[in-house]
């Protein structure tokens, strides 16, 4: 059983994922194997916050070449977490 | 922002300017924009990254770093508005003081404190030179030398008074003691080469075509033989000379010769005569026909009499208002801010360097020419343009207190009216249009000139009017030129004042 900080891997800070911020979305890369109950329950235990929501996406991973040979980055899955209003994730603020 | 000015020597001021923490935020969000589009943060398109990410990234000292220009260029413009301060030149970021909150201190040279002196009662004397008959005759002959007619020979005659002749004229010193031989050796030699050469050519003689060859490379020179324009001696010896006749004239210089090295030495005049023409002069009765002028000679003579007069008075004036600028400079104290002297000399030294792009040659080859640096250069004019700062100070100075800067209309027409009666009537119109529209600085600069020399000239005489309102103590901050301050201020703050505007 992966311990809350193996199953949350880190945190996506990007323009877009500032966006969603505004609507109290957090968006983290998250271990391939977590389910979202496990997602839900690590961010609450580590951020101390509620979670409301949790939306995954697994992400293929991108074909990169180099000179004859091509291979591929790896696959990883994204977690979108929505908390309830009024609670807010530090990290992500500053 | 709170503002603390304090006076510093050589019209230099000191602003303490304290900036408010808002604008200090704002300026924070826009540095941070900035420093986002030099230094793109992963995961955000430049220049888009929010500005707590960008402090976390590259630490909030780095975006001080990037606002300060901003905030302090800024907050000093403001400052400047705020406090009513009217710099002449740039300013001198000393140091900033603290940054939360973020006080900075900037010095800025200000408009230089000009205290006349006693100005009116420097007296000089309008010594205009007298003009004798002598002067008048001697104008009148040279206007009559302008018309003259030469005339070749009808026949060959020996060389007489009044002729223009052509010789080649070759000069050999005798140097009166051993000292001034030594020193003269090279000069010497050449002029020893210089005889031998004539020996040669007295030698060929009798061989017309080589003598031709060898007169040709002498260079041919024009004299008058007008009693009082050569030395006595050579003018005698040169009477009676006939065309390829050679001669040596030995002469002594006269003390009074124009040419203080030759004064009273031996000269040898080696001449040879190449031609003569006749000068045929007009009758007297003839000059005020060639001369344009309507009238009779003694009317002529007597216009040429109030000419000579006016040029006189001129001459005259233009000494005494030069005497009474110097000592006008020389009692006036100034605290002059040295920004202001060292931006005269770059000016002067671009100047010079228009000058000399009229021959092609650019400011650069000009300095390296002469072996300076442009630094070098410009330090060299310092003094120079300390003196022409001080000149125009204390002549602005002078025109504000006197109250004549103020031009009417009708001063700058009469002016233009005045410059334009110069030209033809065709042009007239174009100029006229010129002088009101592009060059109308031009002439109101004129018109306040011709005011301030008449009124030097007044007080150097003690001719000048009272003046309207008592003279207060004539200390001021001097003016820019063309806006003569209002009022006459004079004591700077003793403490630093401290203004604030939220």
């Amino acid at each position: 059983m992966p311990t809350p900080h193996q199953i949350i891997v880190r945190p996506l800070i990007t323009e877009k994922n500032t966006i969603l911020m505004e609507s109290n979305q957090y968006c983290f890369e998250v271990l391939r194997d977590a389910s979202k109950p496990e997602i839900k329950h690590a961010v609450e235990s580590i951020f101390n916050v509620t979670v409301l929501k949790v939306n995954t996406i697994n992400v293929r991973g991108k074909m990169r070449r180099r000179g004859r040979e091509s291979g591929y980055t790896r696959d990883w899955k994204k977690a979108i977490v929505t908390l309830i209003a009024g609670d807010r994730i530090e990290i992500f603020e500053s | 922002m709170k503002v603390t000015t304090e006076k510093l020597p050589k019209s230099l001021l000191a602003l303490e300017i304290e900036i408010d923490p808002d604008q200090v935020e704002r300026g924070l969000d826009k540095a941070a924009r900035r420093l986002s589009q030099k230094f793109p943060i992963r995961g955000f398109r430049p220049g888009k990254a929010p500005r707590s990410i960008i402090e976390r990234s590259y630490g909030r000292a780095a975006l001080m770093e990037e606002a300060t220009d901003d905030l302090i260029n800024k907050a000093y413009r403001d400052a400047l508005e705020q406090e009513k301060i009217a710099p002449v030149g740039p300013p001198n970021l000393e140091s900033i003081t603290s940054s939360e909150p973020f006080i900075f201190r900037v010095t800025v040279p200000v408009a230089p404190t000009v205290t006349l002196g006693d100005y009116r009662g420097i007296r000089l004397d309008l010594e205009a030179a007298s003009i004798s008959e002598k002067d008048i005759e001697r104008e009148l002959e040279r206007m009559r030398e302008k018309h003259v007619v030469l005339k070749e020979l009808d026949e060959l005659r020996p060389a007489q008074e009044g002729d223009q002749i052509s010789v080649i004229l070759d000069t050999e010193f005798e140097d009166d003691d051993e000292e001034d031989e030594e020193d003269d050796d090279d000069r010497d030699d050449d002029e020893d080469d210089d005889l031998e050469d004539d020996e040669d050519d007295a030698d060929d003689q009798d061989d017309e075509d080589d003598e031709d060859d060898a007169d040709d490379d002498e260079e041919i020179q024009t004299l008058d033989l007008i009693p009082g324009r050569l030395v006595e001696e050579l003018h005698q010896g040169l009477i009676g000379l006939s065309v390829n006749e050679y001669t040596e004239i030995t002469a002594v210089m006269p003390d009074d010769h124009q040419e203080e090295s030759v004064r009273g030495k031996t000269i040898t005049f080696k001449v040879k005569l190449k031609g003569i023409r006749e000068r045929i002069l007009p009758e007297w009765d003839e000059l005020p026909g060639l001369e344009n002028f309507e009238g009779s000679l003694d009317d002529l003579r007597a216009k040429t009499q109030s000419n000579l007069e006016q040029t006189a008075r001129t001459n005259a004036e233009r000494t005494l208002v030069e005497t009474y600028v110097s000592q006008l400079v020389e009692m006036t104290e100034f605290d002059i801010p040295d920004v202001m002297v060292q931006e005269l000399a770059h000016e002067m030294l671009h100047e010079q360097g228009h000058q000399f792009e009229r021959y092609g040659i650019t400011l650069e080859q000009m300095l390296e020419y002469r072996g300076q640096t442009h630094d070098e250069a410009v330090e060299a004019l310092m003094p120079d343009a300390e003196q022409r700062t001080k000149t125009t100070l204390a002549l602005s100075r002078l025109v504000e207190h006197e109250g004549i800067g103020g031009i009417v209309p009708e001063d700058v027409e009469a002016q233009i009216e005045l410059i334009a009666s110069d030209y033809d009537e065709a042009q007239r119109p174009n100029v006229i249009n010129a002088l009101r529209t592009q060059m109308i600085h031009d002439v109101v600069n004129m018109v306040i000139d011709r005011k301030l020399r008449a009124r030097i000239v007044e007080i150097a005489t003690g001719t000048a009017p009272a003046l309207e309102a008592p003279a207060a103590e004539p200390t001021a901050e001097a003016p820019a030129l063309e806006a003569p301050a209002a009022e006459p201020t004079t004591e700077a703050p003793a403490e630093p004042t401290t203004t604030e505007k939220e």
